[in-house]
């Protein structure tokens, strides 16, 4: 028994009426991923997203952070690994003047940069693309957000095999024909499920596939 | 109203500055044990002059000492032995002189240099408004304590007189005519500017040897007798005495631009260092800029080298700030990837551009209280964001903080491409005054289209969650430049043809499909009558 009550203590187990409710969730705008988050996505925390780049991983962090947008806040991009298209941001309705794209020298000052954009209480949310993450780093951010009542979302590529932070919610995400399939690698308050599949095709018909023996016209490059 | 003036002298306003100013811990500096005694008195101390090797200045350890104005070196050192020496510079004493003017212009209106160490104010305009002597005095007389100064003053009806009495008569103080002149009469002749010139001692050596003595034997002699015997010189002086002929020809103006320097007793060899003495430029800053009630948004700071060319660090704040711990931390962040390739001896900071401040409008309870959620009609300031801006392009430098634009073009590399912000345009207050340079990486088709930049207004863009109808599918991610494609792709049915820039030497025709390749990622692609591109990722 002792031993049960020393790792609650430490924060090692929990059990579920122990948790207190789950704070303001912001609604990810996608009702399978809502459901998948009961709510939303925790808000002012940081969330991690193990994803490979293209497959519309930001596509759905769109309707999130163009709600957070709201009241003249800042978007601040970190670091993303390519030019970011303005007129997407424009499609999904961001005021594009409202945006910031910040391309740091290294990734402390990427961290830094972070930091600051969360502590200062005008950026709704924060996108960082940046693999590698300690404990410790992450605990700044995390306190960050809390003060300045940001989010703060990180892209992380493709899972490595370490050590799970300390984080509010960890999503795996991986294509899918319709959409892009989350998986819920760790989620404070919550249990592994099962992944579900996010069906964009409602907002972005083009980027789904309908019927896929219908069209599969393929295109070979010159040189191969 | 009689005229009245005020003879403000400094002494020793090189060596006191010296103790004075924040950022000289002059103490440690002249090797004096840090933990002597608890109350550690100065050591004795003088300022040599280098052209005549004779004291200049010294403090109240040295005057203990023995030691005077006017000795010759070995002389003071045979009466002290441990008296440190330091050289005397007239233009560092100047330099501070303007200082104590620009200070003093804030509580009198006509202030005069007399270089290197006095100051004429001419203070019966201001008695009007100050409510009588005593109450100037005291008002004046509070700014001057502040400084921690070895101060003499005097008042007379003339600015000459005023000078002669702060000399022979220091801390005379009335403005009733009676006293003056009757203190003006005992005046002895030596002090008198007559002492100064060569041919003004010999004039001295003549009176004396008439029995004249003080100024009162002077002028009881009728002018035409002086005349006949003496110079013109000893006319003027008495003029100037009297005020029949000005003494002041020109008054104090405070400069347009604020720019000031100094100069480091000891070289300074990291960056980290350099904090204490920019803190004390950037609160002159902050003094100047606070009673101006003004504003700046891009400070200079020149670092002068030993051996080695200036170094110039510009720094921009996009809000326009005046604090100096705002400014300080800006500068903080730029020094920290600073690395000094010289010691340093001097600095130099400048205000280029200031403008009148408008009131910030800081909300009073924070900026956002704690519970709110985002969309719960919390605002956030202009200010704030522009403070964030600043931060950030200090850090990182202004070309890494990119703000998204839109362009009318339907090229994708000309229609997305993003741009190092401009801190100053995007305050829109100094459009004037923008910097050309920032626009030179930019290709020059570019610049031309940015006469036709998209206008939404951003009440419709947030507005419209959903994305509006006309808005053509286009990816998140883009590839810089567009690079041979070399995948697989699954085509997606349809696609978009790009035909334009046959105005200029861009021409494209492009024919864009969307395609998804074997890792799931949605690709944007086109074919030209060269092959086929890959341009971008639907993120």
């Amino acid at each position: 028994m002792s031993t049960v009550s020393e790792l609650k203590a430490s924060g090692h187990i929990w059990s579920l009426h122990d948790q207190a409710s789950p704070g303001t969730v912001l609604s990810t705008g996608f009702a399978e991923l809502d459901q998948l988050l009961a709510g939303g996505f925790p808000a002012h925390t940081v969330i991690e997203l193990h994803s490979p780049i293209g497959i519309g991983e930001l596509r759905l962090l769109l309707p999130c952070l163009t709600r957070s947008q709201a009241s003249s806040q800042l978007l601040v991009l970190i670091n993303p690994p390519m030019l970011i298209g303005s007129q997407m941001l424009q499609a999904a309705g961001l005021a594009v003047e409202q945006v910031l794209v910040l391309q740091p020298a290294s990734a402390q000052d990427a961290l830094w940069a972070a930091e600051q954009c969360l502590k200062s209480g005008c950026c709704g949310s924060v996108v960082l693309w940046q693999s590698t993450l300690s404990i410790a780093q992450l605990k700044r951010l995390q306190l960050c957000a809390q003060h300045g009542m940001a989010s703060l979302f990180i892209f992380r590529g493709q899972q490595q095999s370490q050590l799970l932070l300390p984080i509010a919610l960890s999503l795996q995400v991986s294509p899918a024909l319709q959409g892009v399939k989350v998986q819920v690698l760790k989620r404070r308050g919550g249990w592994p499920m099962a992944p579900v599949l996010v069906d964009m095709t409602a907002r972005w018909p083009r980027l789904a596939v309908q019927n896929a023996a219908a069209n599969s016209a393929l295109v070979l490059s010159h040189s191969a | 109203m009689a005229s009245l003036w005020l003879y403000l002298h400094f002494p020793a306003l090189q060596l006191d500055s010296l103790f004075q100013s924040p950022h000289q811990p002059a103490p440690q500096k002249l090797s004096h044990p840090p933990l002597a005694a608890p109350e550690p008195s100065p050591p004795p101390l003088c300022l040599l002059d280098a052209g005549t090797f004779l004291i200049k200045q010294l403090n109240t350890a040295a005057q203990q000492q023995g030691i005077k104005a006017g000795m010759t070196l070995s002389m003071a050192s045979a009466l002290c032995h441990d008296l440190q020496v330091l050289p005397y510079q007239a233009e560092q004493e100047l330099q501070y002189l303007q200082q104590i003017a620009a200070l003093l212009y804030q509580i009198s209106a006509d202030i005069a240099l007399d270089p290197p160490c006095a100051l004429w104010l001419r203070i019966e305009p201001m008695l009007a408004l100050y409510g009588g002597l005593a109450a100037y005095l005291g008002t004046l007389s509070q700014h001057i304590t502040a400084l921690q100064l070895q101060t003499r003053m005097a008042v007379a009806h003339s600015a000459a007189a005023a000078q002669l009495l702060c000399f022979s008569q220091p801390g005379f103080v009335s403005d009733d005519p009676a006293l003056i002149t009757a203190a003006l009469h005992h005046c002895p002749l030596h002090h008198c500017q007559l002492q100064s010139t060569g041919s003004g001692q010999k004039i001295l050596q003549q009176l004396q040897a008439m029995g004249i003595n003080s100024l009162g034997q002077l002028l009881a002699i009728p002018r035409s007798e002086l005349s006949r015997r003496f110079s013109a010189e000893v006319i003027i002086i008495l003029d100037q005495l009297t005020g029949d002929r000005p003494t002041v020809s020109q008054f104090y103006q405070p400069p347009e631009q604020f720019c000031q320097s100094l100069e480091l007793l000891y070289q300074l060899e990291h960056s980290q260092q350099l904090q204490a003495p920019l803190g004390y430029l950037l609160q002159l800053l902050q003094n100047y800029l606070q009673l101006r009630d003004q504003h700046c948004y891009q400070l200079q700071l020149r670092l002068e080298l030993r051996d080695h060319p200036p170094l110039v660090l510009s720094l921009q704040s996009a809000c326009g700030e005046y604090q100096q711990g705002r400014w300080l931390t800006l500068f903080q962040l730029k020094l920290q990837q600073l690395k000094l390739p010289a010691p340093l001896l001097k600095m130099q900071l400048s205000a280029g551009q200031t403008t009148a401040r408008d009131g910030d409008n800081l909300l009073l309870f924070g900026a956002r209280s704690q519970g709110a959620t985002a969309d719960a009609g919390t605002t956030v300031t202009k200010a704030e964001v522009l403070r964030l801006r600043s931060l950030l392009a200090a850090k990182l430098g202004a070309e890494r903080v990119q703000q998204p634009q839109l362009f009318a073009d339907h090229r994708p590399e000309l229609a997305n491409a993003a741009h190092g912000s401009d801190l100053i345009t995007g305050v829109g207050a100094l459009a004037a005054n923008v910097q050309q340079h920032q626009s030179n990486h930019i290709p020059s088709d570019l610049q031309q289209l940015r006469q036709n930049r998209l206008y939404l207004p951003p009440q419709l863009q947030a507005a419209n969650p959903s994305p509006p109808v006309t808005l053509p599918l286009r990816p998140g991610m883009l590839l810089a430049r567009p690079v041979p494609l070399r995948m697989q792709l699954q085509l997606q049915p349809g696609l978009e043809r790009i035909q334009t820039g046959w105005w200029d030497q861009n021409q494209v025709q492009r024919d864009y499909y969307i395609g998804r390749n074997n890792q799931g990622q949605w690709c944007w692609a086109f074919k030209n009558t060269s092959g086929w591109y890959l341009q971008g990722y639907f993120a």
